[in-house]
């Protein structure tokens, strides 16, 4: 039993706020001298095997003198430990150094000097693996495990001025060829269902029957997340009914898994008719979901809560493992659906 | 011109056959089959259609057409905030953030998180006005267009949620109803920019067209995918909803086609919307939709299904104590759904087209709920096509009958069926507030009834049903609504067909019964003859009962549900003075009556209608009395209302009523009402007037018995139905009516038209009075038409116009000298001569056309005028003579001459031997069409003539020489004119010297025979026309045409057998359109004389080879 919800997840909160693509513009700088990569997909999505290309674009002012200019692409897996359990400084002291797990560099150009106006210098790489038993990960952000892969460059201008640098992340995603089928899943609320209470409390749990189902609990992480719920009876007035999208990283063998509410949906609020099916509905969040992860380094899992709030502030709450995957499938056919 | 000499004066009259000239000169006119003055062919003008200029919104749409009559001082949903809000701005102040339990916790904590990045603080207002909420959201959508103008998107969203939580927190339903109008305008311009903005990024405009997905750029995608991902993830369910809404339209640049799946998601999703009158505010953004969202049938009959299961929790005892507890009208409350209602209704109706049917629309609503809702049966009447209300009327009866609200009547009803007892039904008034109450349903069952194409089945029955509890309704305002509602339903399908068959089954046997009776020899032929009856007097018992049955469907008329209708009505009404309070509704029921009913005549026959009439007051009364005269005015003849078949009315009740009605009307009048009310109830009482008439036929005057009989196959009906109101006085009926148009007279003094009207009335009324008479007038109708011709000396004088006055009389002294009574004709003639010196002086050339064409009209008539015995034969011609000398006649133009020229044509028709007209007493009765009561007395003695001067004088020498003498001044003083004009080289006084020149030698071509200096006097003029006219003749090469040369150049063409000229010239100068007219009709009248003087030439060659002569001379010129 829980007293209320916690408010917007975090990292629910970042996502409303980061409008990637349609945020505000970086103001140009008055610097006359300025590099940039650009890369050549606008998501800079891609997957393993696919060739990364883009170009490097320096704006100058005037004829720029230089020593040469270079790429780098890093890929890396950052681990911490965990904050609750070892404090905050702890952590901070025991941060281990990243993983790098893909590491590229290259000469985009020799010394040389570039005319006044801009110059645009394309490049590309094809995207695999360092080694045939080493593989790459999704780029992945999260509390304690974060795969992201940078892509860097450096332009050297002597001595005595300093190198103009840039970079750029990109994403790589693993799509599954393989799709799962879809396998329904009938659950039911009632009193009885409830575990972690004790008989006297159990007492004061409001009668009340809620049945839905969930089209799979196997999903596609492009699609949405989709099911129906049917409050058939319910003593109490229900104030509110909410999905809870949880995730739970796993560092290490010795650490216990630490979960993280990404997404919190609310369904229904006030106290819905009963009998009519309400559809549950939610799309996962690009940046902080990923497909589910299980590496002898770290583990990556996802969870589903189905909250009910009485309007007694008694909170029932339903808990649904799901297991995320990907498939290289355009989303937005299925979104609408 | 040399001075006129007496040799062209002295012109030879030839005799003439006018006759056979008339007959020549006739014109054969083609009818067309479309009447153009007619009316339109169009069914119903007045359909409700739908402005092309008003916009899609379905509300908007509604609040226009589906709006009962009865309702306009409901508030408008869609009204301007202002207009409405005022009353609660002072009563209620609203609790926005009152909630103290949790939400108000999360919401102040999500504004926390939500402007950590403003330095705005949350708002701290706890209660705000009405007017404040509507302000904090016309101030949100600036702010949000601010902010997307300086590209700050993230505060542009933000400030969307905050806009749309408003929504969800405001607790006052009524005031949700109207701020749910005005979310939706942030939400709307919301969506809109978006869409935009892609759009701009994709195709580089912000309005594309259509498009399909695939043509939209990488980038464009990606932008459009984020902002789905970002509102997806918006924790709050309703905002969620409510800008995915507002975006939805920019699904199209990731999917083909995506509205119909989003949508029914959409809407799936509001069911997790649990308090109602938000549920209904989400599902109205829903169904209105914005503009680039197709929708679809089913979306709305999901929705309207939903909230059919919905429904009995919000009408239920839980929901009322809510609303008591926050003193809101539950009546109020429940108005809240009904824009929502109404729109998803609108949807399903209209999307579906004519597939819905209401049939399953009301079994979901009863599956739902049983007894169903009313606010969904109201929704559902006023909403679907009429006809379908029609096909249905009979369940929706039942169903608002089973309405546990109806019940408490219902139930006192029983064994005391219609009696009307308020006093004693312990009905709690409270029932009677629910804006959905029975009356209600049935107010708009009935509007909707009315409006249907055909009539429903069983429509008595219907109404009988309805009736029934409705006469039981305790509160006068809600029966009224009803009533009002009803009235045209009643008129319009319960007038019985079948009592008119029944009617006419029951005239026909009775004729053939009465035939049989009276002539024993048809006996064998009727159907009945075999029965053993007892002799003829079982045959006259059968007709008795016939006469019965006869009298019987009479008296019940076609009307007998209307007048049902309106006794109750009425008797409702009376009750405590009812009306007093009710003066509208009863208004709004008195003009349905008089627009739905075929016959106005009829209504006012009825006395309930009068009596409603006189429970108005006065001032509406009057207006009301405006509609009435009207609808009487274009009361359509209809075949199933026989007694109303004949346009105009006989019944004296009817005229009463209507008088008494025209004088209210009039009082309305007074020295301020402006010009053009005056005029519109001047003319009504025109045709109010016009429209009253003494009775159809001869058989009115003596033994009345078969009066206007609408079934002349029936006669026994006929004696019954007579009108027996002519006949209990000894007055006869036109005595009546001329008394009614003295009576009219006195009314109406104020209005100068209706005085003419009445004198054309009388006028008729004494024709009408000799053709009664047979032509011969005894010593009654003498009495009477003299009375007449009395009322017409009285009352025209008092005409204003003088030109009026002048055509007035003329046509008295023709009523008088028809009905043989000379010496009145004389004194009208004399009259009407006097007043034409007071006919203002005519300035300008063209002017005069009015007075030319009245003077012509006198001189024609003084043509069949008897000479004074002392003052001669010829007095009036010469007093014309001086007159139009006299008359002060435009110095530039040609009218005084062409007077003269008409002057000098009558003249040469008084020298003939045999007028060719005469007053022939009784000449306009033909033979057969005497009336049978006359026709012996009008046998007995010769039909005598009208002596008009041809026989007076007999062609004695000293009348044709005073007709010679008259006729050589009148050609001389012409002849002076044209001098006259010729002086002045003026374009326009030519013009006018060639038409009068024209004028002459046509009045010369058909009334003389030449001498040689007329030939010479005729050769000059005809030279002047064409100078004048600006042609020249030219003999054609072709033989059988004559071309006419104008001096421009242009041709006209003559053909032998029109003498129409197929080209008309128009070289015109001046450049002047009305000298261009004057022109061409110039040229044609000269072409056409041309062509007179041809024939004339050829036919008359060996009479009158002096013709052939000039007509020669002329074209060698």
């Amino acid at each position: 039993m829980n007293a209320g919800l916690p408010g917007m997840a975090r990292a629910q909160k970042e996502e409303l706020w980061r409008l990637r693509g349609d945020g505000n513009k970086e103001k140009e700088s008055p610097n006359p001298m300025s590099l940039e990569v650009r890369l050549k997909r606008s998501d800079r999505i891609y997957r393993p095997g696919e060739t990364v290309s883009g170009v490097l674009v320096i704006t100058t002012k005037g004829p720029l003198q230089h020593t040469g200019i270079s790429l780098n692409i890093e890929g890396s897996i950052t681990l911490s430990k965990n904050v609750r359990k070892d404090g905050l400084f702890d952590s901070l002291i025991t941060a281990k150094d990243p993983i790098v797990i893909l590491q590229l560099a290259m000469e985009i150009a020799p010394a040389g000097r570039f005319p006044d106006g801009i110059t645009e210098l394309p490049f590309e790489f094809p995207l695999t693996p360092p080694s045939d038993d080493s593989s790459l990960f999704e780029t992945y952000h999260g509390v304690y495990v974060n795969i992201q892969y940078v892509l860097s460059s450096t332009l050297g201008r002597g001595r005595l001025a300093k190198p103009l640098n840039a970079g750029v992340e990109f994403i790589i995603t693993m799509p599954n060829e393989t799709r799962y089928p879809v396998k329904p899943y009938e659950f039911e609320i009632t009193p009885r269902s409830i575990k972690n209470i004790s008989a006297e409390q159990s007492r004061s749990v409001p009668e009340f029957r809620i049945t839905g189902r969930l089209h799979s609990r196997l999903c596609n992480i492009l699609e949405p997340f989709t099911g129906e719920l049917t409050v058939v009876s319910s003593s109490s007035t229900i104030k509110s009914i909410e999905i809870q999208l949880v995730r739970v990283e796993a560092v290490g063998k010795e650490d216990p898994p630490e979960a993280t509410e990404i997404q919190n949906i609310q369904l229904a609020e006030g106290d819905v008719p009963r009998g009519q099916a309400i559809p549950i509905h939610m799309i996962f969040p690009r940046l902080f979901t990923s497909p589910t992860v299980k590496s002898a380094l770290f583990g990556v899992d996802y969870e589903l809560n189905l909250a009910v709030l009485f309007q007694d502030q008694t909170l029932v709450s339903e808990n649904f493992p799901v297991v995320l995957y990907r498939t290289p499938l355009d989303p937005f056919t299925q979104w609408t659906a | 011109m040399a001075a006129p000499q007496s040799a062209i004066l002295n012109w030879n009259l030839r005799p003439r056959n006018y006759e056979a000239e008339e007959r020549e000169a006739a014109v054969a006119f083609s009818v067309s089959a479309i009447d153009p003055l007619g009316e339109a062919p169009t069914a119903k003008s007045a359909a409700p259609t739908a402005d092309p200029l008003e916009s899609d919104d379905p509300l908007s749409l509604l609040s226009k057409t589906t709006r009962p009559a009865g309702q306009e001082k409901e508030k408008d949903p869609d009204m301007l905030p202002g207009e409405e809000l005022v009353p609660y701005l002072t009563v209620r102040h609203l609790s926005k953030f009152a909630e103290k339990d949790t939400p108000s916790d999360r919401f102040s904590l999500r504004l926390e998180q939500l402007d950590d990045q403003d330095a705005k603080a949350p708002d701290q207002i706890l209660e705000l006005t009405f007017q404040e909420v509507i302000d904090l959201a016309v101030q949100r959508r600036q702010e949000m267009i601010e902010a997307w103008g300086k590209d700050e998107r993230v505060r542009t969203l933000k400030i969307v949620i905050q806009c749309c939580k408003l929504l969800t927190d405001v607790t006052f339903p009524p005031s949700t109803r109207a701020y749910s109008r005005w979310s939706p305008r942030v939400l709307d311009t919301f969506g809109r920019i978006v869409f935009e903005r892609i759009s701009v990024k994709a195709f580089e405009r912000p309005n594309p067209g259509r498009f399909r997905p695939d043509e939209v750029n990488d980038g464009a995608r990606e932008t459009c995918r984020n902002w789905f991902y970002k509102i997806a993830s918006i924790r709050e369910m309703l905002p969620r909803l409510f800008i995915e809404l507002a975006l939805c339209r920019s699904y199209c640049f990731l999917t083909r086609d995506p509205f119909p799946a989003v949508m029914a998601r959409l809407s799936a999703t509001i069911r997790g919307w649990a308090i109602p009158h938000r549920r209904l505010c989400t599902r109205l953004l829903d169904t209105k939709g914005d503009g680039g969202v197709p929708q679809e049938e089913s979306l709305f009959m999901q929705n309207f299904t939903d909230f059919a299961q919905v429904l009995p929790t919000i009408n239920c005892e839980q929901r009322k104590k809510e609303m008591t507890a926050i003193h809101v009208d539950f009546g109020k409350y429940l108005r809240v759904y009904s824009p929502a209602v109404q729109s998803m209704l609108y949807g399903v109706f209209r999307s579906s087209r004519g597939k819905a049917r209401l049939g399953d629309l009301l079994e979901t609503v009863v599956q739902a709920a049983n007894p169903p809702d009313p606010l969904m049966i109201n929704h559902l009447i006023e909403l679907a096509p009429a006809d379908e209300v029609a096909s249905l009327s009979p369940r929706l009866v039942q169903l608002i009958r089973d309405d546990p609200l109806a019940q408490p009547y219902l139930t006192q009803q029983e064994g005391v069926a219609y009696s009307y007892s308020v006093a004693m039904l312990p009905v709690p008034s409270t029932t009677w507030h629910n804006p959905f109450c029975p009356a209600k349903l049935y107010a708009q069952l009935g509007s909707q009834l009315s409006q249907c194409s055909q009539a429903p089945e069983r429509p008595l029955a219907l109404l009988r049903e309805v009736w029934m509890v409705v006469t039981e309704i305790p509160v006068c305002e809600h029966y009224m609504e009803v009533a009002e509602a009803w009235i045209e339903y009643t008129i319009r399908w319960c007038t019985p067909l079948l009592g008119l068959a029944g009617l006419c089954v029951v005239g026909f046997w009775g004729g053939w019964l009465m035939l049989c009776w009276i002539e024993e020899t048809t006996l064998s032929t009727h159907p009945l003859a075999h029965v053993p009856f007892g002799g003829s007097w079982g045959w006259m018992l059968l007709c008795w009962i016939e006469l019965g049955l006869g009298a019987g469907f009479c008296s019940a008329g076609p009307d007998k549900e209307t007048l049902i209708l309106l006794t109750n009505a009425e008797q409702h009404l009376s009750i405590d003075r009812a009306y007093e309070k009710l003066a509208g509704p009863l208004e709004s029921l008195i003009l349905k009556a008089v627009r739905t009913h075929p016959t106005t005549a009829h209504l006012l026959a009825m006395d309930p209608f009068l009596q409603l009439y006189h429970m108005l007051p006065t001032k509406v009364a009057a207006t009301v009395a405006t509609t009435i005269l009207g609808a009487f005015g274009k009361s359509v003849p209809k075949p199933i209302f026989p007694r109303g078949s004949s346009e105009a009315t006989s019944d004296l009740v009817v005229i009463h009523a209507f008088f008494e009605i025209a004088k209210r009307a009039v009082d309305t009048i007074d020295s301020t009402s402006p010009e053009s009310e005056r005029a519109q109830i001047g003319n009504l009482l025109v045709k109010f007037i016009g429209k009253v008439d003494c009775g159809k036929d001869v058989e009115q005057v003596s033994p009345p018995a078969l009066s206007t009989c609408p079934f002349p196959l029936c006669p026994c009906i006929c004696v019954y139905s007579f009108q027996t109101h002519h006949h209990l006085s000894s007055t006869p009926v036109w005595a009546q009516h001329l008394n009614f148009l003295v009576d009219c007279r006195r009314a109406f003094q104020a209005f100068d038209g209706v005085q003419q009207q009445l004198c054309l009335a009388v006028n008729a009324l004494a024709m009408k009075v000799l053709r009664l008479a047979g032509g011969r007038h005894n010593k009654r109708t003498s009495t009477f038409v003299k009375a007449t011709l009395a009322y017409l000396h009285v009352t025209i004088p008092s005409v204003a116009g003088v030109m009026d006055r002048i055509r007035l009389f003329l046509g008295a002294a023709d009523t008088a000298l028809a009905n043989g009574m000379v010496a009145q004709a004389d004194t009208f003639l004399r009259m009407a001569l006097t007043l034409v010196a007071e006919v203002p002086p005519v300035t300008g050339a063209r002017d005069g056309g009015t007075l030319l064409e009245l003077l012509n009209a006198i001189t024609a008539f003084m043509v069949v005028m008897p000479g004074h015995p002392t003052s001669g034969p010829l007095y009036l011609f010469k007093a014309m003579q001086t007159l139009i000398t006299e008359y002060a006649w435009s110095e530039h133009g040609s009218g005084r001459g062409q007077a003269l020229v008409a002057m000098v044509v009558a003249l040469g028709a008084m020298a003939q031997r045999r007028l060719p007209v005469h007053y022939k007493n009784g000449a306009c009765l033909q033979e057969g069409e005497r009336g049978w009561n006359l026709s012996d007395l009008t046998r007995s003695r010769p039909e005598v003539d009208m002596d008009s001067n041809d026989s007076l004088y007999q062609q004695e020498a000293a009348y044709l020489e005073e007709v010679q003498q008259l006729l050589g001044a009148l050609v001389a003083t012409i002849l002076q004119e044209i001098e006259r004009l010729g002086k002045d080289q003026a374009p326009e006084h030519q013009r006018h010297q060639a038409l009068l020149c024209i004028q002459t030698v046509e009045a010369l071509l058909q009334m003389a025979t030449l001498t040689p200096p007329v030939a010479e006097l005729a050769l000059k003029l005809v030279t002047l026309a064409c100078r004048g006219a600006q042609v020249s003749p030219q003999p054609h090469p072709k033989r059988g045409h004559r071309i006419v040369r104008t001096d421009t150049g242009a041709q006209v063409l003559l053909h032998d057998e029109s003498a129409v000229p197929t080209v008309a010239p128009v070289s015109i100068a001046e450049g002047d359109y009305t000298v261009a007219n004057d022109m061409s009709l110039l040229t044609q009248r000269v072409a056409s004389l041309f062509a007179a003087l041809r024939t004339r030439a050829e036919k008359d060659k060996e009479t009158a080879p002096l013709w052939h002569d000039v007509y020669t001379r002329l074209l060698s010129r």
